[in-house]
């Protein structure tokens, strides 16, 4: 077992020495490789992100310095300077703000140091240790096998503290260790660097296992927590990571032990893609690509396969702000940049690699950040399609897949949420408002008819309408927040508009309500209320139920304010009808889809709306099922 | 990728087996000659193409490599989709990479075409002094499958050109006997008669022109 543990990292170790002798590094950490290497590895090392100046890099500090998680202002603040780029010095410190880092620590009963003590034991039996990884790894094997050899007789007599599934977790995780960024500083190689790099990033990864065996380890994470221990001390890391897996409007609707989770989110993102990118998607659709293969690494490895490492510093900004939200957006401006390229194409052998190395002229910060940053995508266009897939595996015959969606949920459910966190001592609201989940389904389904009827002809209608909402004066009551929700069909006219007078004048949005003049879309009101810890939970139930008097008003404010274009809508549509259908195709399968069973509700006033739905069985049976 | 020349064949061959086997090292020994030490954890799939010359006919052999992490074998049947190869890799110097060949079978026929070609492949043949796998056990179990079988290795090029291009032969022949009978990718028109394949292949010739 020696020998062979020896002889095999002997014959790496010569590599190792070959490729560190004069390697140097560029400012990440990454190794400069040769040119065929370099495209092999498929990494960039020119950047162009931003500096920031001196003046705006004190600013930054200040209010890190006077960081309030709670604070709308503090989140307005930190956005703006998100847009305009984070120093690299910095990120580590605006990570663990947003990620309220030192908050989940204090608020768990979970204990790191004690923990890592607890996971000694079997590692001590097992003789391996995380310092020294490829032996490691040889030895877990071989000590692996003998107990699979064994394992009948072995079941009934364990006198070992370790099982058979903590080797498998501590095989898998050494394993992935040096193939996570092979060839960045902090773990590439058997310098000393790279072997505590390895270290620590094997207890971080292992102690999560422990932390949350719902999720366990799976490949893909190794990726995330080698980037969160670039800017992270070690157990910053780790719970930095259990915000980011654990809190829904992270990345907890994403992992989960047997990937089901992921599947979800790649379906809601192909409703998404259809109705976002219509003519690209069911040109993907006929080349037979699909999209499992490109988004499922992109969402589990948070982009950090894109060859430009400041812009996947900037990504990840962005998706420690907003969340799952910016995962969406991410992947969605990844699309659209290559959507040129991949019209041309007709077979999937030459679009899928485009899709899974994006090509470094679509990955550079100036191309991939810009474009980012002018792709909106809300939080209801998310709700909407996930709550479409939900109502399609709804409708399939198999039990099995009906399960899912419930554990899936979060994103909308409170319940399976308060089981996730309940661990880390989150204090979550549930149960209140289960029963008119139907309510919310409904209306969202309707606005997203409605946004399929209206986009993308409707929007000359639209722009008027516009210019009526955004005339209103600005002011945060509750009733506007969901009025402008209502409106949020229009988004992208209003968006445009919003450009034509952010050219124009960028003068009249103040500045504490937004950064950058954003603030005119109205859910993007509703998602700075979102980002506000508790209030979060406060709007969605809010919304969602409508069960409060505001609530209420707000909800009949939104449904009429749908009501009233629609009509107007409908009057415009017959001669746009064919061309509507035409580029959008998609519209006409939501349409039948849901149609059927909105039909009563779409047009009758919102009272009877909710009449119509408390009455009938098949809302119900999406109500328990959102649930 | 897009730049091949025209082809006659495009065949889809699914790399299978557990982590950290070599899969991806095989695919890049054979689409790009290379070795890479470190590479990446195969997240999903990754994908990569050659052209290859067998007989008369040129052949775009259409290679995925899966991750082995069992988790992901739940969304395994979209890899297999249209796949009319397999290599199912294991490690010589790991042994319980190779017991649970069977187990990675059975996966495979659950969800791909039972007439496909499969290869048993031994790799890391380098490591020969390492060796827990003796070559005669695997041999015997592949020919009670009914699958091909070779060593390989990926860091020093042993038998890799060998094993893909005895896969890619093993198809073009059912191909041509018409045994595979759906499941390919439309390039491959199997239940056709040879007229009509020609015809596809043309056809695919056009569009690979314009692409």
């Amino acid at each position: 077992m020696r020998r062979r543990s020896s002889s095999s990292a002997s014959w790496r170790s010569s590599t190792d020495k070959r490729r560190s002798e004069g390697v140097g590094f560029d400012e990440f950490g990454f190794a400069f490789t040769n040119r065929r290497e370099q495209k092999l590895h498929h990494r960039c090392h020119d950047y162009s992100y931003p500096q920031l100046s001196l003046v705006r890099v004190k600013e930054l500090c200040e209010l890190l310095s006077y960081w309030n998680g709670a604070s709308f202002i503090c989140k307005s603040q930190i956005e703006r300077f998100i847009r305009m780029g984070i120093p690299p010095s910095l990120r580590g410190r605006v990570w663990k703000c947003l990620l309220n880092v030192d908050g989940v620590r204090e608020c768990s009963d979970f204990n790191y140091q004690t923990c890592l003590l607890e996971v000694r034991g079997p590692l001590v039996d097992l003789g391996v240790s995380e310092y020294g990884i490829l032996s490691a790894i040889a030895t877990l094997s071989d000590t692996q096998n003998d107990l699979g050899l064994n394992q009948r007789q072995l079941s009934g007599s364990n006198e070992n503290c370790y099982s058979i599934d903590e080797i498998t977790l501590f095989r898998q995780i050494a394993l992935d260790l040096q193939r996570s960024f092979p060839t960045h500083q902090s773990l590439m190689g058997q310098s000393s660097e790279a072997i505590e790099g390895q270290a620590k990033l094997f207890r971080v990864l292992v102690a999560y296992a422990k932390y949350n065996p719902q999720v366990g380890y799976s490949q893909g994470m190794s990726y995330i927590v080698a980037v969160l221990l670039m800017h992270l001390g070690e157990e910053e890391a780790f719970w930095a990571l259990t915000a980011l897996l654990g809190k829904s409007k992270y990345l907890a609707e994403l992992f989960d032990l047997s990937l089901t989770k992921v599947q979800h989110q790649v379906k809601v993102f192909d409703q998404f893609l259809k109705h976002r990118k219509a003519r690209l998607s069911k040109h993907l659709d006929s080349a037979g690509v699909l999209l499992v293969h490109f988004v499922m690494p992109w969402f589990l490895t948070l982009f950090t396969s894109l060859p430009c490492w400041d812009s996947v510093l900037a990504v990840w900004d962005l998706i420690i702000l907003q969340g799952l939200q910016a995962v969406f957006r991410t992947s969605l401006t990844i699309i659209e940049l290559l959507e040129p390229r991949l019209m041309e194409l007709n077979d999937e052998g030459a679009m899928l690699p485009l899709l899974l190395r994006v090509p470094v002229d679509m990955a550079q910060y100036t191309v991939l950040v810009s474009a980012l940053w002018k792709t909106e995508v809300q939080d209801w266009e998310l709700k909407c399609m996930n709550s479409l897939v939900l109502d399609e595996s709804h409708h399939e015959p198999k039990t099995e897949k009906l399960e899912n969606p419930q554990n899936m949920n979060n994103e909308v459910g409170t319940e399976n949420e308060t089981r996730h966190i309940s661990k880390s001592g989150g204090k979550k609201t549930s149960k209140k408002d289960t029963v008119p989940e139907g309510v919310s389904l409904m209306t969202r389904v309707m606005r997203m008819v409605h946004r399929h009827l209206l986009s993308p002809l409707g929007r000359q209608g639209v722009e008027e309408k516009c210019s009526q909402t955004l005339a209103v004066p600005r002011h945060r009551s509750p009733g506007h927040v969901f009025r402008s929700r209502a409106s949020a069909s229009f988004t992208q006219a209003q968006v445009r508009l919003k450009r034509q007078s952010k050219q124009k004048s960028s003068t009249n949005q103040p500045e504490g309500q937004g950064s950058g003049g954003e603030v005119a879309v109205a859910p993007v009101t509703g998602k700075k209320l979102a980002g506000c810890g508790k209030s979060e939970r406060y709007q969605q139930t809010f919304k969602r139920s409508g069960t409060g008097s505001v609530g209420k008003v707000a909800h009949r404010r939104s449904n009429h304010t749908i009501h009233l274009h629609a009509r107007a809508k409908s009057r415009r549509l017959p001669q746009n009808e064919k061309s509507s259908v035409d580029q959008n195709p998609n519209s006409s399968a939501i349409l039948s889809s849901t149609l059927p069973r909105s039909s009563s509700p779409t047009p009758s006033s919102p009272q009877s709306t909710n009449a119509s739905q408390s009455g009938e069985p098949h809302e119900t049976i999406n109500a328990a099922l959102i649930r | 990728m897009g730049s091949d020349d025209s082809y006659n064949f495009v065949f889809k061959v699914v790399l299978i087996g557990e982590s950290g086997v070599g899969k991806s090292n095989l695919l890049s020994r054979f689409t790009k000659n290379e070795f890479l030490h470190d590479s990446r954890t195969t997240i999903g799939v990754e994908f990569s193409t050659r052209t290859v010359q067998l007989d008369n006919f040129t052949i775009k052999a259409q290679i995925w490599d899966t991750a082995g992490l069992e988790r992901y074998r739940a969304i395994t049947s979209a890899y297999y989709r249209g796949a009319v190869g397999a290599l199912l890799v294991y490690d010589i110097s790991k042994h319980l990479t190779y017991e649970s060949a069977e187990r990675w079978l059975k996966e495979l026929y659950d969800h791909a075409d039972p007439h496909m070609v499969v290869m048993l492949v031994g790799n890391k043949k380098d490591l020969e002094n390492l060796r827990t796998v003796p070559t005669e056990e695997a041999k015997d179990f592949a020919d009670k499958k009914g699958l091909m079988f070779m060593e390989t290795s990926a860091l020093d090029s042993t038998n890799v050109e060998a094993a893909f291009n005895e896969v890619l032969t093993a198809i073009h022949k059912k191909v041509a006997s018409r045994e595979v009978t759906r499941g390919s990718i439309s390039a491959v028109t199997l239940s056709s008669p040879l007229g009509l394949t020609r015809e596809a292949q043309e056809e695919r010739k056009g569009c690979c022109k314009s692409s």
